[in-house]
This record gives C-alpha cells, structure tokens and sequence, in this order.
C-alpha cells in the first residue's frame, strides 16, 4: 500500500531519487499527468542528466528494467511540458473569437515560429484546465526510457517491466489525486510541440490493456 | 610559460567548441515535408530551406544530448528530409521549422541532435527558428 510523505511516495516498489535542478517552485494543484519519453536508451543517462544541473525533467522515471525512479516531489513544479498547443483549435471546440485571437497569434508577420508557437501556448496559459491541455503548474511528469526511431516514426516499444510499471504508477497517482484514466492522462506529442509519437504507446497500453 | 599555457588552452577551448558542430556534412536530397493532420499546417507556408542553407545548418546549430534535445526541442509541423554524407558515409536527416535537427543512423536511430538556439544561428536564417 502506498503512501505519500512530504511529495514522496512511500513504497518499495519506488526509489526516491530527487534532484534539485528539475524543481522549480511548489505546484498549484494536481489535475493531470504527461507521459513521456526520454529519447535517451538508459535511466543513467537522464540521471545524470539531471545529476549535471539539466533544468528539464519530470517527476518520474522509469527504466528499462521497470525499476522506478521519483525524481522531483509531487509539491514541487517540473518542467517538462513545454510549448502547449491550442486544446480547442485541435478539438475544433474554438468560439470563433478565440480561433481568430488563435490565428492570429499562429501567424503574426515578422516572429520567428518559436516566438509565434510561444505566444500561442502562453495564451492557453491564460485558460482553466480542461479547457487547455496540462501545464507544468499542474500536472505531473512520467518519464519512460526509450529512444525515437525514424524508420518507424515511433518509439522504441517499452519493455513489458515499463508497462507493468507505468500502470502501478498511474494508479497510485489516479488515486491520491482523484484523477480518471481517460480524462485526465496525456501522451506528450499530443499535447505539446514534441514528436508527435511521444508517449501514444503508454496511454494506449494504459486504456487498451494491450501492449501495442 | 604562462603564454604558452594560455595559448594551449585556448587552442583546446577552440577544438572542443569546433567539436560540437559538423563540418563535413554534403546534403545529398531533401524534400520538404507537412504534416497536413494539423489544421495549423498553412503556418508551414513559408518555411523553405535550400539545400546549401541545410548544409549551413549542421555547421552553425549546436549539438546537443538526447536529454537536451529532448527537453529544448520545438517540433513544428514541417521539416526537411533526405540523405547527407557525414565522414564518407550516408545518413537520413531531418530539420524542423522551429530549429531542431536530426542525423540518423542506418537503422533509423538519432545518431546526433541539434539545436539552433543561439542568435548567431537563427540569424543566419531567413525563417528556421
């Protein structure tokens, strides 16, 4: 039975392991969590990432050998979103004053696209979740080991240890902060300006049961 | 003594920063490539890259980990594909509109990362970053 103690889960399936560098302040709540995927072919390499002062991070990892890591305290913000795009301009959901105010934010003459995405996510920023995707101020981060592969233009496929682990993991997380699976759990690359592959085969494996 | 060391030493700081970027990079193809599933793709309209300015790319953005990349990376959804040769042998690329760039090895793994991340780069640039 897990239990949390101070932003840490207290449970010997899970290795506290917390690294400064990837806290950056206290989180205002908890109403979603991100999947990821490191890109990276080992745990070693992300911790000592995070080991060298890598600002980036999430609060979980997950190795390939199913071990997991809790990296940052569920108190504390991580960033590991990134640039947020329009939830309602992708679920065609946009009032018409909202898709313009979008539009043209997308595509105002003379910013570079990053400044441009920029200011799209930092308006989204300005709204409520569910109304826009998760936020590093509000949702927790779990990182899975695996490397993208372009000849199959998705991620390497997680070990059967990584599945088993993710699914203990998002159940105590479902749990402690009154979450649902199919609302409130998130593949990166569908959420944030990452590729697009980026954590789909974990949030499928969670709902279908099936690893794919 | 002290010149000497002071010279070794920058000669060294120049080699390792040398390290970090690709020289001998040939752009073989490329071809442009949208992904029309987003409904934001018109942004992708006046993302062109020519094949010389490719090749400039690898030379000026940064080299970067698999974690850095990962974190920093701004995926847009448009980028430039084909074929380079690097040392004398053939690989697969990708640069996205946004600055983040790809080598890929024969079976299809990032085999180097990069980023246009400093002003010298993205200047360089009429509309990467």
């Amino acid at each position: 039975m897990a239990t949390v103690t101070n932003g840490i889960i207290v449970d010997k399936r899970i290795t506290a392991k917390r690294y400064n560098s990837i806290e950056h302040g206290n989180i205002n709540s908890v109403t979603s969590i991100v999947l990821h995927r490191t890109a990276g072919s080992s745990a070693t390499s992300s911790l000592n990432g995070y080991a060298a002062g890598q600002k980036t991070g999430a609060h979980f990892l997950i190795a390939n050998d199913g071990t997991i890591y809790q990296t940052a305290s569920l108190e504390k913000l991580c960033w590991h979103v990134g640039i947020l795009y329009s939830r309602c301009a992708d679920e065609k959901s946009c009032d018409p004053k909202e898709l313009k105010t979008i539009n043209s934010l997308l595509h105002q003459k003379g910013f570079s696209f990053s400044k441009r995405v920029k200011n799209v996510s930092r308006h989204e920023l300005g709204k409520t979740y569910p109304l826009r995707y998760p936020s590093n101020n509000d949702s927790l981060g779990i990182e899975v080991v695996g490397r993208f592969n372009k000849a199959t233009n998705t991620f390497e496929r997680p070990t059967n240890g990584q599945f088993k682990s993710l699914k203990l993991l998002v159940d105590i997380l479902l749990k402690e902060f009154s979450l649902t699976l199919n609302k409130d759990v998130y593949a990166h690359g569908v959420i944030a300006r990452k590729k697009k592959a980026e954590g789909v085969q974990l949030l499928q494996y969670l709902k279908i049961g099936v690893a794919p | 003594m002290i010149k000497n060391i002071i010279c070794l030493g920058t000669a060294f700081f120049i080699t390792s920063c040398a390290f970090n970027y690709e020289k001998k990079i040939q752009i073989l193809t490329s071809k442009k490539v949208v992904d029309i599933s987003k409904q934001e793709s018109k942004v992708c309209d006046n993302f062109i890259l020519t094949e010389s300015e490719i090749t400039l790319y690898f030379q000026t953005a940064e080299q970067v980990s698999n974690e850095e990349a990962h974190g920093e990376s701004i995926i847009m959804p448009c980028k430039y594909s084909g074929e380079l040769t690097m040392n004398k042998e053939t690989y697969s690329y990708e640069v996205f509109a946004g600055g983040t760039g790809y080598i890929y090895d024969d079976n299809g793994w990032v085999l180097k990362n990069f980023i246009c991340k400093s002003n010298n780069c993205c200047s360089s640039f009429s509309n990467l970053c």
